[in-house]
């Protein structure tokens, strides 16, 4: 595809720096359970999992720089909080080991949905970023449902850990399925996949059918999203994460990633 | 003026931080080595997108080359997979204590005493690129490469 106009363009942006912030995100989120993770074999994997999630981001935030946008230092070290875009949940403050779980499953469905509509989009240095890309994340898909089975199955004890966690990410899911960039923008690029009606549906299908064969009461069709989805003006909870993101930087401006 | 030839044996030089002997052109990083009048432009893919040692091997890739002048690129998407893999990088791998990968399922070979009978504990071991296995036959856990394969 040809991105002949500025119109595709900016579109492609629009969809670019989400997918970036809510990659970069689950992986500093998921960097700071590093050490704090129930056992030794998690914590190696959290160390790989936020690895690959922020060099993914890093990859992303590299294609919308080569549309126009500023560098993937500058998205990540200096950019104000009311510029980024990625869905609230991914951001949130570390909870308990269940609720992460929950989220990083939940993240991870959306995730897939998400890169097989991308994978649609005709420009080729997308399609092969996200080739590459799949290789890596097909391990995050088996690894997130081990750990969703390990919780419904593991007794009544943890089974309540899942319904808190589910509770509480549950109102949060919605928020996934939205773009930041004007109304119906996407429209342009012509895939059906990429509509937050049909991404919505996609994901449920996936989420329904594991529940039910892990056994968990389905919560509810998801919500309509918030307001203001992927848009964080005036967050105390995200400036608060940027500050502590970016102390050492602040620290020493020439440090490199 | 260098030669590609000269170029490659002198990569052999610059392995990877964390598993000394493996060389880059036995993993299968080096896709490129383009010799011009007084540089070299090599390029290099990793291995997988997010792994932190790129820089490191950047440098060590200029510094191998010296006194010639090197213009190391990485193309951060091209696709590597296991089977690029030289037969002597998985020898080397296997001297480290680190199976090399089996693809199509096949059971991973202890490196310590060389039985299959061993199952995987982990898919995530202490880098990107490995997991993390145990063998019933000497009983210990060992580390096996990643099998990472051709979408």
């Amino acid at each position: 595809m040809r991105l002949v106009t500025q119109e595709h363009i900016d579109g492609l942006k629009h969809l670019l720096i989400p997918v970036a912030d809510d990659e970069w995100m689950m992986g500093h989120r998921g960097s700071e359970w590093l050490a704090l993770a129930p056992d030794l074999e998690e914590d190696l994997a959290l160390s790989s999992l936020s690895q690959d999630e922020m060099g993914h981001a890093q990859l992303f935030y590299d294609l919308a720089h080569g549309l126009g946008e500023r560098e993937a230092d500058y998205q990540v070290y200096h950019r104000p909080a009311d510029r980024w875009h990625h869905a609230a949940l991914t951001a949130r403050p570390r909870d308990g080991w269940a609720e992460w779980v929950v989220r990083r499953y939940l993240y991870e469905i959306f995730d897939s949905v998400r890169r097989r509509a991308f994978s649609q989009i005709p420009y080729p240095p997308l399609l092969a970023a996200l080739k590459k890309m799949d290789l890596e994340e097909s391990y995050h898909l088996t690894h997130s449902r081990s750990l969703m089975r390990a919780l419904a199955f593991g007794g009544s004890e943890s089974r309540a850990y899942l319904d808190q966690a589910l509770k509480t990410d549950w109102p949060l899911v919605p928020d996934f399925f939205e773009w930041s960039g004007p109304d119906d923008f996407w429209a342009g690029f012509a895939v059906h996949d990429l509509a937050p009606s049909v991404m919505r549906s996609n994901v449920q299908s996936v989420v329904q059918r594991d529940f039910s064969d892990w056994g968990i009461a389905w919560p509810g069709d998801f919500g309509p999203a918030s307001r203001k989805a992927r848009h964080h003006i005036g967050s105390d909870e995200l400036a608060a994460l940027l500050n502590e993101m970016r102390e050492v930087r602040q620290v020493a401006p020439a440090s490199n990633w | 003026m260098v030669t590609r030839q000269e170029v490659l044996h002198r990569l052999q030089a610059v392995h990877d931080p964390e598993i000394p002997d493996l060389s880059i052109v036995d993993m299968g990083m080096v896709t490129d080595v383009v010799v011009t009048n007084d540089s070299v432009e090599v390029t290099l893919r990793p291995t997988y997108i997010g792994c932190p040692a790129l820089d490191w091997i950047k440098s060590a890739v200029e510094r191998a080359l010296e006194p010639t002048i090197a213009e190391v690129q990485f193309n951060m998407t091209a696709l590597w997979s296991t089977s690029d893999l030289s037969e002597q990088g998985r020898d080397r791998l296997k001297r480290f204590g680190i199976a090399p990968p089996r693809e199509g399922g096949e059971a991973v070979e202890c490196p310590h005493c060389g039985s299959d009978d061993t199952h995987m504990t982990s898919p995530f071991g202490s880098t990107l690129c490995r997991s993390i296995y145990y063998c019933q036959h000497c009983q210990v856990p060992f580390e096996a490469w990643k099998t990472l394969g051709r979408a």
